[in-house]
């Protein structure tokens, strides 16, 4: 779930970019091309720093379905992914906690980040 | 989920350890930028302002995706929570599902979605398809249209999704299941489920989409 967290509203634009970029990531079109929005009053990057940098994880343990016991029951949520066409789940409950959060994977030929 | 390769080179992500609004900073080990888990966005470092490539995804419940999937991998590490359970979703209010259109971001609320599973959208020219799945909550969204067509969707009497146009079914997984256009695939876009606060503060300018003013195709 993106921000989970509950946050304080400001930030005005700097999606001015963003959406340009995503826009374009995706392949939509933008034909009769309005002005983006005024980018020039981007919030500024001010993160606050709680701890250290958390252990990558990386070479994570899989399973197939078949072999599920106890490890994941089926009311549970899942982030789910479908790479080179072959489906992977990722159970929320695996994924909380800042030691946990991201899991550097690779299926196929992609590499990618499983996060929520 | 983000694929890591950037410019040519794969990309290790750690929890940076800082929060921005609230929300996860990641960093990579490599370049040490730091990113903006919400924005897919370099913040700070390198690769400032580089956008990762997003893939689509779901949220689910396991009952769901493994009986669509029933070949599916699945992570296997000792359970961090107990709490996200099907019934997080319990204040639908509180919820949107966010999506790209033509010309910036939308959303819709999920108080919406739960009456109306199946809308037929246009983001200002972009044709999208949303299906909400109310047993496992996730929301996907396609791109509805194959072949040059543009096509409408509704339910028939038994819940199965048809496209108006040649009659052909679809799973819910945007792939043709009967009819004309049997083994065709949607193209899936991009979704992101959200807090509506969070969505809202990171995308103040999201448009929200009434989708009692997007018809789910004939009555």
């Amino acid at each position: 779930m993106h921000g989970r967290n509950q946050f304080k509203p400001r930030l005005q634009s700097l999606l001015a970019i963003v959406l340009v970029a995503l826009c374009f990531q995706s392949n939509c079109r933008v034909a009769d091309a309005q002005p983006a929005d005024q980018a020039d009053d981007v919030q500024a990057f001010k993160p606050k720093k709680l701890m250290s940098p958390r252990k990558a994880i990386v070479d994570s343990p899989f399973i197939v379905a078949d072999e599920v016991k106890d490890q994941v029951s089926d009311s549970e949520l899942v982030l789910g992914v479908i790479v080179e066409g072959q489906p992977r789940a990722y159970p929320i409950n695996m994924l909380t906690g800042p030691a946990r959060e991201i899991i550097n994977d690779r299926i196929g030929k992609t590499d990618f980040a499983a996060t929520w | 989920m983000y694929v890591t390769n950037v410019e040519g080179q794969k990309l290790t992500f750690v929890v940076s350890g800082q929060l921005w609004n609230r929300s996860l900073v990641m960093m990579d080990l490599e370049t040490k930028t730091l990113w903006s888990h919400l924005l897919g966005r370099g913040m700070e470092g390198r690769h400032k302002d580089t956008l990762l490539e997003t893939l689509p995804s779901d949220i689910t419940t396991w009952a769901v995706w493994k009986s669509e999937h029933p070949k599916t991998s699945v992570l296997n590490l000792p359970r961090s929570s107990r709490e996200f359970v099907r019934n997080f979703y319990k204040a639908p209010s509180r919820f949107v599902v966010g999506f790209v259109g033509n010309f910036g971001m939308y959303h819709v609320s999920m108080e919406q979605l739960l009456k109306q599973p199946i809308a037929n959208v246009d983001a200002r020219g972009l044709p999208l398809l949303v299906v909400f799945d109310p047993e496992g909550t996730a929301t996907r969204i396609f791109l509805r249209k194959l072949e040059e067509k543009v096509l409408t969707f509704s339910a028939d009497a038994s819940g199965k999704l048809v496209d108006d146009q040649t009659g052909s079914t679809w799973n819910r997984g945007g792939v043709a299941v009967v009819g004309p256009f049997k083994g065709k695939a949607l193209e899936q876009q991009v979704s992101i489920p959200s807090f509506r606060q969070a969505w809202m503060t990171f995308h103040p300018d999201s448009r929200p989409v009434d989708l009692t003013l997007s018809p789910s195709g004939k009555k």
